[in-house]
């Protein structure tokens, strides 16, 4: 048990009246009797024994010092959004610097998915978030009954959507055509280092065997089934990330000073952005929890 | 005592005194119910431990970068010495940090003197690695049970060759004494063929049980990030194999961070 007991030895070696000296009078200032040595080393040991006149009792001290109350949103159904896609003929899969920018039209036009987004009530400013999240969705292609959308290598009645490959050069086939944006939104500021883009690929799920070394030849056909509604190219984006003022500030414009994590109401959310008729979002969880200590 | 006070026995004691009946003398009325409040308790929030926060990485939402790295086929099949093998390849910035570390090279008999882990660091820059620094310290020594560490990256691409390739995540540190290590059971590979665009994830608890492998502390926590391939094709058979080598390939990546949170658990008597 430590002993803060704050005594000192040769307490009564001076009598009163008598000649104080140089020795006495560092034994009586320097020569402290408790263990461990200095203040310091029972700083934050001092326990029940220390309080032998009573009993200090789990109420004694306020619930939930090292994290608020962990909650989870999050649903099993299946969701479509947007009959028309939002971001028709842009490349998402490469935003501009421009628009890249806080404050800019792209981190804007993401919306939220619904069923992963919550507001959590912070009861003092906290130390942190814990803020974790998984969704499984799928993009899915269009078919049309006309040519209106036709793609550039002339597929029929298929969604066109511009693109580049990641050389920079336009996309002639439908080959990585979509993206898909998600990201973290943290009071209605985009988490950038959240905001990860999924391209359509062709080697999840409906891909044919591929010949031979792996190389080459293709069902054409085959892989269209990746933008067909019944077939969708399944994807999946989760994420935990510890949120620390530090990373807030290094995320937005925050206007709550210093203090981001302040007491009050604090609002976090998956965004999805696509340029696909639609996205199905199906399983999905956010979990957020406060952390104080 | 006040200016002109006689300095005596009696009333430096006095002095002296008060201020040992006021810290020994707690009053029942401070521990009473409510009493105690949060500020009471020594916070557990290691703040000292991790002065650089808790969360790093880079965010890269407009392009890609290509990375080149490279491992030995047969490593994440059969785990040994070479999941312990980090990139000697100083380019560009100092080993193994960096998002090109040597050539790309080809070689199905040669593993190449660059393969092994990197740590993502877009355009060679420190500030810019998938690293949480720590100050050096040790998980019993400061109560903790140990550190959740999670970690995601975004791939774009990996190269489209002749067969399916894989890229491979891990989790790593760097001991007190400043040799890296990584965490063999936390390695995950991801068979992301030659499309496979998104999120990769992976998670690990670290404790004081894979510190011990090194020198039994940390001051560092990072992602260990390579390449590979899955044996394929006209290779079928050969993975691990002595002519199955087939290094730094390279992949895009965008985005990327790590998270760590040390966790305090159990007795912290």
């Amino acid at each position: 048990m430590p002993d803060p007991t704050f005594d000192y030895i040769n307490s009564v070696a001076v009598a009163d009246g008598g000649v104080l000296d140089a020795n006495q009078l560092a034994d009586m200032l320097g020569a402290r009797t408790h263990s461990p040595e200095g203040p310091v080393g029972y700083n934050g040991q001092v326990d029940q024994a220390n309080l032998a006149f009573t009993e200090v009792t789990r109420d004694m001290v306020r619930k939930g010092t090292w994290t608020g109350e962990p909650r989870t949103v999050g649903s099993t159904v299946n969701t479509d959004y947007f009959e028309q896609p939002l971001f028709k003929g842009i490349n998402l899969n490469r935003v501009t610097e421009a628009n890249n920018t806080r404050g800019s039209t792209y981190p804007k036009r993401l919306v939220s998915v619904g069923g992963l987004s919550q507001t959590v009530y912070v009861k003092e400013s906290a130390k942190a978030f814990l803020v974790a999240w998984g969704v499984t969705f799928a993009t899915v292609g269009r078919a049309f009954a006309n040519d209106d959308f036709r793609p550039r290598d002339s597929v029929p009645n298929i969604e066109y959507a511009a693109g580049w490959d990641d050389a920079g050069n336009p996309i002639t086939s439908h080959h990585q055509l979509f993206a898909t944006r998600m990201a973290l939104y943290i009071n209605g500021v985009r988490m950038e280092l959240t905001d990860l883009r999924f391209k359509e690929g062709l080697t999840t799920m409906t891909r044919d065997i591929p010949v031979g070394d792996g190389v080459g030849t293709y069902n054409e056909l085959g892989h269209l089934e990746l933008v067909n509604p019944a077939r969708p190219d399944l994807r999946a984006y989760s994420g935990c990330l510890v949120v620390d003022t530090q990373t807030l500030a290094a995320n937005g414009d925050f206007d709550f000073g210093t203090t981001p994590m302040f007491r009050g109401w604090h609002d976090f959310s998956l965004c999805v952005g696509t340029n696909q008729p639609a996205v199905r979002t199906q399983v999905k969880r956010l979990t957020v929890i406060p952390l104080y200590g | 005592m006040r200016d002109g006070d006689k300095y005596e026995a009696a009333t430096l004691k006095a002095e002296l005194n008060s201020v040992r009946d006021a810290m020994s003398d707690i009053p029942a009325s401070a521990v009473e119910p409510q009493a105690l409040r949060l500020d009471h308790l020594p916070s557990i929030w290691a703040a000292d431990l991790f002065p650089n926060g808790y969360t790093a990485g880079y965010a890269l939402n407009t392009s890609y970068e290509s990375v080149t790295a490279g491992f030995r086929n047969g490593v994440v099949m059969t785990p040994g010495p070479d999941l312990q093998t980090f990139s000697e390849a100083t380019h560009p910035v100092a080993a193994p940090y960096g998002t090109q570390i040597g050539p790309l090279v080809q070689d199905w008999d040669t593993p190449p003197a660059t393969a092994g882990w990197i740590i993502p660091a877009y355009n060679g820059v420190l500030a810019n690695a998938c690293s949480v620094t720590t100050s050096t310290f040790d998980m019993d020594t400061e109560r903790l049970k140990g550190i959740l560490v999670q970690g995601t990256v975004e791939l774009g691409y990996a190269n489209a060759g002749s067969a399916p390739y894989c890229v491979i995540l891990g989790v790593g540190w760097r001991d007190g004494s400043g040799d890296l290590h990584c965490v063999e059971d936390s390695v995950v590979p991801f068979t992301s063929g030659n499309n496979h665009h998104g999120a990769l994830q992976i998670g690990w608890f670290l404790t004081q049980d894979d510190l011990d492998v090194g020198d039994g502390s940390v001051q560092e926590i990072f992602l260990c990030f390579s390449t590979g391939e899955v044996s394929y094709g006209a290779h079928a058979g050969l993975i691990g194999g002595a002519q199955d080598f087939r290094t730094t390939i390279n992949a895009d990546i965008g985005s990327y961070w790590i998270s760590c949170l040390p966790i305090h658990a159990g007795s912290l008597t």
